[in-house]
């Protein structure tokens, strides 16, 4: 294993220097996340426990905080919490998984942190490149009413053990835009290959599904 | 900066030991347990500002390689995903031009392992 990857590091740039943020200031920064996409289409949602279709019914860019371990590598004393956010989905159809229509469904992401342990400090605020069709430049997630019933194609699964919210009940999905023709629209990469190099459609995914 | 990513940029870097960075400290990096992604794709690194100044910029980033996945790769790869995800730290984009910045990875594709000339020149440009 190369050695640069094994040893932590701290890089020292030039020119770093700067102030303390103050109390109610939000600076927003893109949450950069690498992406190696499933070789097909059928290899996704195979993978996926909950395929669905919805509109957004509620967002909330703050829904839960969870303070960070200041033992954790990477981390240090004085950090302040990581912010998730929520989007609730009312189903429509299921596709696939243990969901009735009608229910709700909720997904949570990583929406930011706080400066400082004592939220004093300011806030940053994360931006993801994969939630660009719910989440504005500013980070702020698109309400309901702005979002118009927009019908969304949810690949979904349960909260994963690694993520540190403790509320039950909650998901963690890729989301699709899905237009008239039923053709579906990820905001950002596709978390898939295309072998045929054309538009996927919701019928697609079910014929994916087999 | 030009190191063993042979990236020729304006930039200097001094490398600290585990757990000895400071108020100085810009970027912080090391390989970890990195989940999924949200959609279920793997993620082979990332990187996030995990605090900042009053203006609005960022005071110091961490920056993760993803340890099950790195500590199998061969030749280029591991310099070409530390290319990347350094490549965000000091304020590149996905960017489809032929160098390390691409938006979607693959431990089977021959990515290069070096920033393109157009994003350097940005990095030059914003750190000279």
């Amino acid at each position: 294993m190369r050695k640069w990857i094994a040893v932590a590091a701290a890089v020292l740039l030039s020119g770093c220097s700067g102030t303390t943020a103050s109390d109610d200031s939000v600076a927003v920064a893109a949450y950069e996340a690498s992406s190696v996409p499933f070789d097909s289409l059928e290899a996704f949602v195979t993978e996926r426990p909950v395929i669905a279709t919805g509109t957004v019914i509620a967002v909330n860019d703050m829904a839960y905080e969870v303070p960070v371990d200041p033992d954790a590598e990477g981390n240090i004393p004085g950090e302040g919490p990581e912010i998730y956010g929520s989007i609730s989905f009312k189903l429509d159809t299921v596709i696939k998984g243990d969901v009735k229509p009608g229910a709700t469904l909720t997904i949570v992401y990583m929406s930011g942190k706080w400066n400082k342990a004592d939220k004093k400090g300011g806030r940053l605020a994360y931006t993801h490149e994969k939630l660009a069709n719910v989440q504005k430049p500013d980070s702020r997630l698109k309400s309901p009413s702005e979002l118009g019933g927009t019908a969304f194609a949810i690949f979904a699964a349960p909260k994963p053990a690694t993520l540190p919210v403790k509320a039950a009940g909650l998901y963690v999905a890729g989301i699709a835009t899905v237009d008239a023709s039923g053709q579906l629209i990820f905001a950002g990469p596709s978390p898939f290959v295309s072998k045929t190099n054309t538009a996927v459609k919701l019928d697609d995914v079910k014929a994916a599904l087999g | 900066m030009f190191d063993q990513y042979d990236a020729r940029t304006v930039l200097s870097a001094v490398e600290k030991c585990r757990y000895c960075w400071g108020e100085k400290t810009d970027i912080v990096w090391f390989a970890a347990a990195i989940p999924a992604n949200s959609d279920g794709t793997q993620s082979l690194g990332d990187y996030v500002c995990r605090s900042f100044y009053v203006s609005g910029k960022c005071d110091r980033g961490r920056l993760r390689f993803k340890e099950s996945l790195t500590r199998n790769i061969s030749g280029d790869a591991g310099f070409g995903i530390a290319c990347h995800e350094i490549g965000h730290a000091v304020g590149a984009e996905h960017y489809q031009d032929g160098g390390c910045m691409p938006s979607t990875m693959s431990l089977d594709w021959p990515f290069t392992n070096v920033l393109s000339p157009h994003l350097i020149a940005h990095i030059d440009a914003q750190y000279g």
